[in-house]
């Protein structure tokens, strides 16, 4: 355990080591949120609506605040870690170690992801604070709490869907587009820019039984109040499910690329 | 004047060369033309899932209906496949960290040119330029705007203005290189003010409009050439249009110069 918990603390200065670049990519962040708080504003003004897709102003508000910010937090890139390592022989020094390679990579991306996680709690609570003082929008402590849990797997099932996508590099020689092409897809597909309500009632029907809408849709709608206790209860649960099953094919087909792997170099 | 015409076609005529070479290295390995596409396209996506939500609910970005917001993006997409078709100006940090100026150096012709206009993207400009091109057209005729010669031709004017913007601007922020060691953040930076344009500038509020307009005019990319013909721009911001383009260009030629000034080969 020592060994994974030093990986963590490796991952965790690794994000620390360029401050000014951590800054500039937070205000980086808030511009497009921001220009979606235009969007909507312009939007809920216009229509005269108390709701549209199922959200009140607020919400909606809240949605694309927290969003962005999720979709920042649960981009774990290892994709392109597992991808360089099978591509530049790396992994070989990975199978020779007493390490298990899986949980060596899941303990740098929580590692590295570690501060953000800590600024993503001090975004949402801004974001609450003003959505409070400005619409007196309140959020449950309960609801806070549901959602932090259901962020924490989150990032772990967006880690194993990444994961399991990211054995393609067995196979595959030049997949570092396929790569950047399919992330985008994702972060659009998960409703990282907008609820998938947006998309229609046909999407969203569906993306109650894919694993991609359990990263960024679900959670925060465990936040904004959309989702009950009950439901917020079942979308950990189904969090927990893809997790297993994500965990176990990516499992096989680590193994089954290990297969195909050679090592060629002094 | 002759001379200064011969010298001129000289450099249209490298520039096509180059253009043709860099056709004929992407073509080389066909499949990287089609991920680097695909790469756009989903990009694309994002702009349009924009468009999509303005046009399902009709909603009016300040005084401009759905139909004319069409045209705004068609622009901004348009745009953002000529700042990607501009590889010469956005491989600048990456050639002045490595070195590899010093090669150019000993070339003829302007340092500048043979730099940003040495390489070209046709992967990630085809997909941009084209969608850009379909939505400014879809846009213009739901507008019905009458398509006269002035009409085309104020269009025309503007975009070429947003044209040689999207150049200079590209090129000081890739430029900031010579004076800060990591330009990572800068470039993340300028990729988010880049994407305001994603929708009109009258979707936000006035301070940010006069930022935009007069401090960091990057509206002025994207959003001249259709308020132009839509009649939404008075004579002193018409020539304003222009005239930042023009001090735009002259800026970014200093600072060229200021910059090549600092460089110091590292090659070995």
């Amino acid at each position: 355990m020592e060994k994974y918990k030093t990986v963590f603390w490796a991952g965790v200065s690794n994000s620390m080591e360029f401050r000014f670049d951590f800054l500039m990519n937070l205000i980086g962040t808030v511009f497009p949120i921001l220009m979606q708080v235009f969007i909507w504003s312009a939007m809920y003004g216009d229509s005269g609506c108390d709701a549209m897709y199922g959200y009140t102003f607020p919400q909606m508000i809240l949605y694309v605040v927290v969003a962005g910010a999720v979709a920042k937090f649960t981009d774990t890139g290892v994709e392109y870690m597992v991808n360089e390592d099978i591509h530049s022989g790396g992994i070989a020094r990975y199978l020779v170690r007493p390490v298990n390679y899986v949980g060596f990579r899941l303990c740098d991306v929580v590692g590295n992801k570690f501060v953000s996680m800590i600024s993503m709690v001090f975004v949402t609570l801004g974001a609450l604070l003003l959505l409070f003082f400005a619409v007196d929008f309140v959020v449950t402590p309960a609801a806070v709490l549901l959602f932090l849990l259901s962020l924490a797997l989150a990032a772990v099932l967006n880690f194993f869907i990444f994961f399991c996508l990211s054995t393609l590099a067995f196979w595959l020689t030049e997949i570092g587009n396929f790569f950047h092409a399919i992330s985008v897809v994702i972060m659009v597909m998960s409703g990282g820019i907008f609820p998938v309500s947006v998309f229609g009632s046909t999407y969203e029907s569906i993306s109650r039984y894919i694993p991609l809408t359990y990263t960024i849709n679900y959670p925060i709608q465990i936040l904004s109040g959309t989702a009950g206790i009950t439901e917020a209860v079942e979308v950990l649960c189904i969090q927990l499910i893809w997790i297993f099953l994500l965990a176990v094919l990516g499992r096989c087909s680590w193994h089954l690329g290990l297969k195909k792997y050679v090592a060629v170099g002094g | 004047m002759k001379e200064r015409m011969h010298e001129l076609k000289w450099y249209v005529r490298v520039a096509v060369h180059f253009g043709k070479l860099s056709l004929q290295s992407t073509m080389e390995y066909p499949l990287n033309f089609v991920s680097g596409v695909c790469v756009e396209l989903a990009y694309m996506m994002i702009k349009l899932v924009y468009l999509y939500v303005v046009m399902s609910s009709g909603m009016k970005v300040g005084s401009l209906t759905s139909d004319m917001v069409i045209m705004f993006v068609g622009t901004y997409i348009f745009m953002t496949g000529v700042w990607m078709f501009l590889s010469g100006v956005n491989s600048i940090p990456e050639q002045v960290i490595k070195g590899d100026l010093d090669l150019l150096m000993t070339k003829p012709g302007s340092l500048q040119f043979l730099q940003t206009f040495g390489k070209y993207n046709f992967a990630l400009a085809f997909p941009n330029v084209t969608v850009g091109t379909m939505l400014m057209a879809e846009g213009w005729k739901r507008c019905a705007i009458p398509a006269t010669i002035g009409h085309i031709g104020v269009f025309v004017l503007y975009l070429a203005a947003g044209i040689v913007l999207t150049y200079s601007f590209g090129l000081m922020a890739a430029l900031l290189v010579f004076w800060v060691t990591s330009l990572h953040a800068v470039s993340t930076l300028y990729a988010a003010l880049w994407d305001y344009n994603n929708m009109p500038m009258e979707l936000y509020p006035k301070v940010i409009r006069q930022i935009g307009t007069f401090l960091i005019p990057i509206f002025l990319v994207t959003n001249w050439s259709g308020m132009a013909i839509l009649g939404r721009l008075d004579l002193l911001q018409l020539i304003w249009g222009i005239a930042v383009s023009v001090l735009a260009f002259i800026l970014s030629r200093l600072m060229w110069n200021a910059g090549i000034r600092r460089y110091t080969s590292a090659n070995g």
